[in-house]
């Protein structure tokens, strides 16, 4: 399942390229909130449709409490429903790979599941378990589970035939396969799944949070929003796209770092 | 694993599924699960059938704010694709913040846009655009690049014009990877418009799985919920014989 997200970044080269790739954006993002600053301060923009950056980091230093609470039950929800959902989806995988007769059964179904909007079943989830964090939880590891299923599953049963001769001809047995040959070389489809699931974990807790739940930034963004409490609406906003950035960051770390297992694929 | 038409491959599966079936109508019936919360698969056939004309013109909606939203976003994509591979100062200032914005959840700021666009069908294509953006932004700006180097220097050797290049070699190059940034979009643009429309709408199908929820019909909530997987299925699907079409073709 290959997506936007799996799309390198520049490599940084020299000491002049470096900043050549890093200025630009960096100039940017500056010259835009100097222009929201300055629309907002001549009242170019007005208040209710966009409160000064000045106001959203007064929310950070003052209301930081509230923020907290709230953001610390929707990153629960997204990393653990992310976790449950990313181990249940490896070990379908793994069985799938390891039983042809359950991934002869199961194949069409796994396909399809990438296309099934799960998000769509929250009411009726919120109605069989009540609002709260199990729920929410659910669905984030529903959300999370079908791209890492799909993405090892292929990864893992897309072989290089030669390989795979040269690993029989030494009679391996199929756990010495899976772990030198299958395994590594299906790392860089999972860590594509990962990031665009650690993204769509955070995403989905927030919206889950509209209908299922009366904590966690989701919930406070719409429940600022229907008060018109536009500072705190974009303080959590901001708080949810550094908390996804962060875990983004992490995946990609923990990507760059099993670099050394993942060649071990192509040196066999 | 290619998809070989060995016959056990597909009498399994259809035999998995009757059993599925079979299992969870009589799961309904048994009275272990309470009838407020499940249904059979029966009984929520009845009551897909029996709400038709409500389900078919809520279901439009829906799907109308997707497809807009999902040409709107992909049109825009592709334009500022083809801007990046032309402009290389704008692209190196603009695309590292497009991946940050991709990123963020976006559907975390429909309060807002219900704030700035008003409760009709503008902020869920506004979403539904801005989901299938960036994906399509992303791939189809690594398919444009994506030019052999030999190819380049013989349309340059030709003295071929930027549009030229354009239009002879990038496109078809971006071709298999738009598709890739489509697919994605046919489920992502239906997510956004179904979930946009839990907060204030009046119509459409997410708004009439709340509302049903509200007041406990669970027959009805599943035939909404599955109708609204049905139509992403299908999106989908096209998307991807489309994709099998256009790739059949251009390849050798």
């Amino acid at each position: 399942m290959s997506s936007s997200l799996s799309g390198k970044l520049p490599e940084f080269g020299r000491f002049p390229e470096r900043i050549g790739a890093i200025l630009p954006p960096v100039v940017l993002i500056v010259a835009l909130i100097l222009l929201w600053s300055w629309s907002a301060g001549t009242g170019l923009l007005p208040k209710w449709l966009l409160p000064s950056p000045q106001a959203v980091l007064g929310e950070f230093s003052h209301h930081s409490a509230t923020l907290l609470k709230h953001a610390r039950m929707t990153a629960f929800e997204a990393l653990g429903g992310f976790a449950l959902g990313a181990l249940a989806g490896a070990g379908g995988a793994f069985l799938l790979t390891l039983v042809p007769f359950l991934r002869d059964m199961l194949y069409p179904y796994a396909l399809a599941s990438r296309a099934i909007p799960i998000i769509v079943f929250t009411p009726l989830i919120v109605v069989m378990l009540g609002r709260g964090l199990v729920p929410i939880i659910l669905i984030v590891a529903f959300a999370t589970y079908f791209p890492v299923f799909l993405a090892l599953l292929r990864g893992l049963n897309t072989l290089n035939a030669d390989r795979m001769e040269l690993l029989h001809s030494l009679s391996a047995t199929p756990l010495q396969i899976l772990w030198k040959i299958r395994l590594p070389s299906s790392l860089p489809m999972l860590f594509a799944a990962l990031k665009v699931s650690a993204s769509g974990a955070f995403i989905t807790a927030l919206v889950t949070e509209w209908i299922g739940s009366n904590v966690g930034l989701g919930y406070l963004v719409m429940v600022s929003g229907q008060y018109f409490k536009l500072a705190t609406m974009w303080a959590a906003i901001f708080s949810a796209s550094l908390m996804t950035l962060a875990l983004l960051g992490l995946i990609v770390l923990i990507e760059r770092l099993m670099g050394r297992y993942t060649s071990l694929a192509t040196e066999v | 694993m290619t998809p070989s038409l060995a016959p056990r491959r597909v009498i399994l599966p259809v035999i998995y599924g009757i059993a599925l079936l079979i299992a969870w109508e009589a799961l309904a019936h048994s009275g272990a699960v309470s009838r407020l919360v499940l249904a059979g698969p029966l009984e929520i056939v009845v009551a897909g059938v029996r709400n038709w004309s409500e389900l078919g013109f809520n279901a439009g909606v829906t799907l109308a704010q997707a497809l807009i939203g999902a040409a709107i976003g992909n049109v825009a994509g592709l334009l500022v694709a083809i801007c990046f591979v032309h402009w290389g100062f704008f692209r190196r200032a603009v695309f590292p913040l497009a991946i940050l914005c991709e990123a963020i959840p976006v559907v975390a700021i429909l309060p807002v846009l219900i704030l700035w666009l008003g409760n009709g069908m503008a902020p869920k294509i506004f979403v539904a655009a801005f989901l299938s953006f960036f994906p399509m932004l992303v791939n189809a700006y690594r398919g444009l690049s994506n030019v052999d180097e030999e190819v380049r220097e013989l349309l340059y050797s030709y003295s071929a014009t930027a549009s030229q290049m354009l239009w002879k070699v990038r496109m078809p190059a971006a071709v298999p990877f738009m598709f890739t940034a489509l697919k994605l979009s046919a489920c992502s643009s239906m997510i956004a418009s179904l979930v946009a429309e839990w907060l204030a709408s009046e119509r459409g199908l997410g708004f009439l799985v709340v509302y049903y929820g509200q007041s406990y019909r669970v027959a009805d909530i599943w035939s909404a919920a599955i109708l609204s997987c049905l139509i992403s299925l299908g999106l989908y699907g096209i998307t991807a014989a489309c994709e099998r079409r256009a790739l059949s073709r251009s390849s050798p």
